[in-house]
Formats: structure tokens, C-alpha cells, sequence
């Protein structure tokens, strides 16, 4: 039945709705349903509960990892023994979470003076200004920080561009990575007390990444609404 | 019907997502009714329009759908898409108002059964096709042609899915539709001359 007649109409269905309806049509329906007036029950919600499902999903499984990449290393690390950023090489520096090696060489505990923490980068939000110049070591993980936390705000921003069209699913989507980042910042406060400090850092790291990773998955969710509005709003022309 | 299939398809492998428009309306959003009519009201207004050819009759059917989804979203439960859902509201609709007017809604015994219409296999590689023209020839077809052919190179209905809307056989589709696609290419091609 795939004759030229068939697929020309297929090739320019469009052009064949041309046609619209008098203005007076919607009028009409306006009066007979009066969509104010009766205000239903809300009903439950099936979407909204898969995707917070998903949301939340994310967040355990986000969560999940944070709590093992970082919380075992914390035990694992007796506060007395934890390195501080008198070490002059990065290289050493980078064992430190993975290895218990690192008791052995480390050197003599040195608690920093709350002076010295004080000049340190402390990271004012998620999006901070990258902070005053600072002992190699924690350079590079500076530098790393500012860069997810750039990538943060970026896709934050793009979130922020549902907000208007699905502003419950915005809603939703912030209060998970407002968990997430809640955590940052409580990471960020214990920074100047911590003697740990490279864990805190590392761990405020992990904190941003995982932030993104959330973002882009709550991202991804969204493409897949649009793509599939889409596709029922070509359905609704073109076939059942 | 390729592109038919693919999106039948489609249809089966991709879950059908809750329309947040639609769960606005029904929770009483009155701005998301206007919108939902913004979305959908020119697509159906067509539909209707090439079923009924007749604009008051179509933009009558047109209003009484959407009145009538809007009251009747709590039983929309996804089972199809909402913009599937309410084209066969409105399809029902038009085909009622054309039952109304007391007009044969199947055309076979107004044409002789056995023979296809007159000048068999009008060639349509020799006919120019124009959007324009189709239109109008579309016009001219009889109501029951009419209803069958737009349902199924229109709106993309299988034979299976008109033969239950017009409650027929699938055979009488299927030469209905055979009858009323030469027809129309009939009226193309005397246009053309």
C-alpha cells in the first residue's frame, strides 16, 4: 500500500493542517468547563514518584559512594598520623587515602596552628573564587575543585532552565543537590579544624563530582522528557 | 507505512510518560487547559475538518471533544498518549456528526460492488501531487470514501483499527479504501487536465 500518494501525504502532512479553528471555539469550551471552578483531589502522581524514585536513587547510590570513598578512609587514617601540607610532594601526597603504607612514612604528626588554616583556600561556596595562592600540594586539588565546581554551576544553570516548565521536578531535582551540597559545605566548615586536611579536601572533591554526576543524570532525565513530549506531539499529528 | 510502523514501534518499546500539561489540568490548572487547546486544537480542528468537510460541523466536534476530555481526564489513564486519546474523541465525534446528518457512512452499495471505479489503475506516477490539490479532491470524495481514506493516510490508522472505529470488516476497508484512493486519484488527474 506504499504507493507515491502514501508517501507524499507522509512527506507533507504538515502543510495539510492548515487550517485553525475560530477563536469563538475556545470561548465556548472555556465557558462550559470552567477549568477554576472545580478543583479535584490531587491525584497520585505516578510520574512524580518515579522520578523522585530515580532522584533519590541517585542520591543512596551517591551517597553510598561518598560514605565509602571517603568515610572508611577516615577511619582507616588515625587524625595523629594524617598528613599535613608539610609535605613537599604531591606525588606522596596522592597515597595517602589508599594505603596503609602511608603510616610508616609518614613523618611526625604536625597539627597546624588554626593561624595557618586560616590562609588556607576555604571554598566560600560551591562556586568559589579560586582562593589565595597556596602550598603546591593543594594546588592541583584547588585547581580541580574550582573546575567541577564550574562545571556545577554550569549545569545547575541549565537545570534552573526547567524550572519554569516542570517546577516541581526542578523543585525535587534542587532539594537533591542541595543534599549533596549541604554535605559540601559542612566539609568545607570542618576544613580550618580538621587536622586531616587533604582528606577534607579530597573528600570535598569527591562531594562536587558526585554533584555533577547527580546533575547530569537529573539532565539526562529531563532530555528524556522533552524527547518524549516531542514524539507524542509528532504523534498527535501524524499518526495515532 | 513505514514511518507508521516505526512509530507503532516506538509506541511499544517506549513507555508513555506522564505529560506534566495534562497532570496540570487535572489538577485544576486552568492555564494548562488553555495550553493543552494551544497544543492540540489545530491538529484536531484538521482531523475533523477532513472527515466532516464542513467548518461549523468541524469546529462544533472540536469544541465538544475538548469539553468533554477536560471533564473526563480522570479516566485518562496513559493507556495511549494524550494527544492519541483525544484524536479518537475526536474522530468518534465527527463520524457521529456525520451519521447525524443521515449520511451512508459506507459507500459500497452506492457503487458497483465487483467493479472498481471507473478507468481502472488511474497511474499515479503520471499525476502531479499538491498539497492544495489533494485538499480539495479530498473534498470531493464521498462521505464514506472520505472518512475511510483520511483514516488511513491522514491520521495513520491501520485497516484492523478503522474496520473497528467504523464498526465494518477489515475487507470493507480495505476496498473502501482502494475505491476511494482511486477516486480521488481521478480527481487529480481530471483537475490536471
Amino acid at each position: 500500500m506504499n504507493s507515491r500518494l502514501e508517501q507524499f501525504v507522509t512527506d507533507h502532512r504538515e502543510e495539510f493542517d492548515a487550517e485553525g479553528p475560530d477563536p469563538k471555539v475556545w470561548e465556548k469550551i472555556l465557558q462550559d468547563v470552567d477549568p477554576g471552578k472545580k478543583k479535584q483531589p490531587p491525584l497520585v502522581r505516578m510520574d512524580w514518584r518515579r522520578w523522585s524514585a530515580v532522584a533519590a536513587a541517585v542520591v543512596l547510590i551517591a551517597g553510598g559512594a561518598w560514605f565509602f570513598g571517603t568515610g572508611t578512609g577516615t577511619g582507616k587514617v588515625n587524625p595523629d598520623v594524617a598528613r599535613t601540607n608539610n609535605l613537599p610532594k604531591p606525588q606522596e601526597t596522592q597515597a595517602v587515602p589508599d594505603t596503609q603504607n602511608h603510616l610508616a612514612q609518614t613523618p611526625s604528626p604536625v597539627k597546624d596552628s588554626s593561624e595557618t588554616r586560616k590562609e588556607e583556600p576555604t571554598l566560600a561556596t560551591i562556586r568559589p573564587k579560586v582562593t589565595e595562592k597556596k602550598p603546591d600540594e593543594d594546588n592541583s586539588v584547588n585547581e580541580e575543585m574550582y573546575h567541577y565546581a564550574r562545571l556545577v554551576e554550569i549545569k545547575h544553570n541549565q537545570l534552573k532552565s526547567i524550572e519554569k516548565d516542570e517546577p516541581l521536578l526542578y523543585r525535587q531535582f534542587a532539594s537533591d543537590v542541595n543534599k549533596l551540597d549541604s554535605v559540601y559545605h559542612n566539609l568545607q566548615d570542618q576544613l580550618p579544624k580538621n587536622p586531616n586536611r587533604e582528606q577534607l579536601l579530597e573528600a570535598m572533591l569527591q562531594n562536587l563530582q558526585l554533584q555533577m554526576q547527580l546533575l547530569n543524570h537529573q539532565l539526562d532525565i529531563i532530555k528524556q522528557i522533552n524527547h518524549s513530549k516531542k514524539t507524542e506531539y509528532e504523534k498527535a499529528y501524524k499518526t495515532t | 507505512m513505514n514511518a507508521n510502523a516505526k512509530i507503532a514501534e516506538l509506541e511499544l518499546t517506549e513507555p508513555i510518560l506522564h505529560d506534566e500539561l495534562v497532570e496540570r489540568c487535572k489538577r485544576g490548572d486552568s492555564r494548562a487547559y488553555g495550553e493543552l487547546y494551544q497544543k492540540y486544537s489545530k491538529a484536531m480542528y484538521n482531523t475533523s475538518l477532513r472527515i466532516v468537510n464542513h467548518t461549523g460541523d468541524a469546529e462544533d466536534v472540536l469544541q465538544e471533544a475538548f469539553t468533554d476530555a477536560f471533564r473526563s481526564l480522570g479516566d485518562f489513564h496513559y493507556k495511549s498518549t494524550f494527544g492519541a486519546w483525544l484524536k479518537r474523541i475526536v474522530i468518534n465525534k465527527s463520524i457521529n456528526q456525520l451519521r447525524k446528518r443521515k449520511m451512508d457512512l459506507i459507500d459500497i452499495e452506492k457503487t458497483n460492488i465487483g467493479h472498481l471505479p471507473d478507468e481502472d489503475g488511474t497511474d499515479e506516477n503520471e499525476i502531479a501531487l499538491k498539497v492544495e490539490d489533494i485538499k480539495k479532491a479530498v473534498g470531493l470524495l464521498p462521505n464514506g470514501y472520505r472518512t475511510v481514506l483520511t483514516l488511513y493516510l491522514f491520521e495513520g490508522y491501520d485497516q484492523e483499527e478503522i474496520a473497528e472505529i467504523l464498526q465494518v470488516t477489515h475487507a470493507t476497508v480495505r476496498t473502501q479504501y482502494m475505491r476511494a484512493k482511486q477516486k480521488l486519484l481521478q480527481y487529480l488527474k481530471q483537475g490536471a487536465s
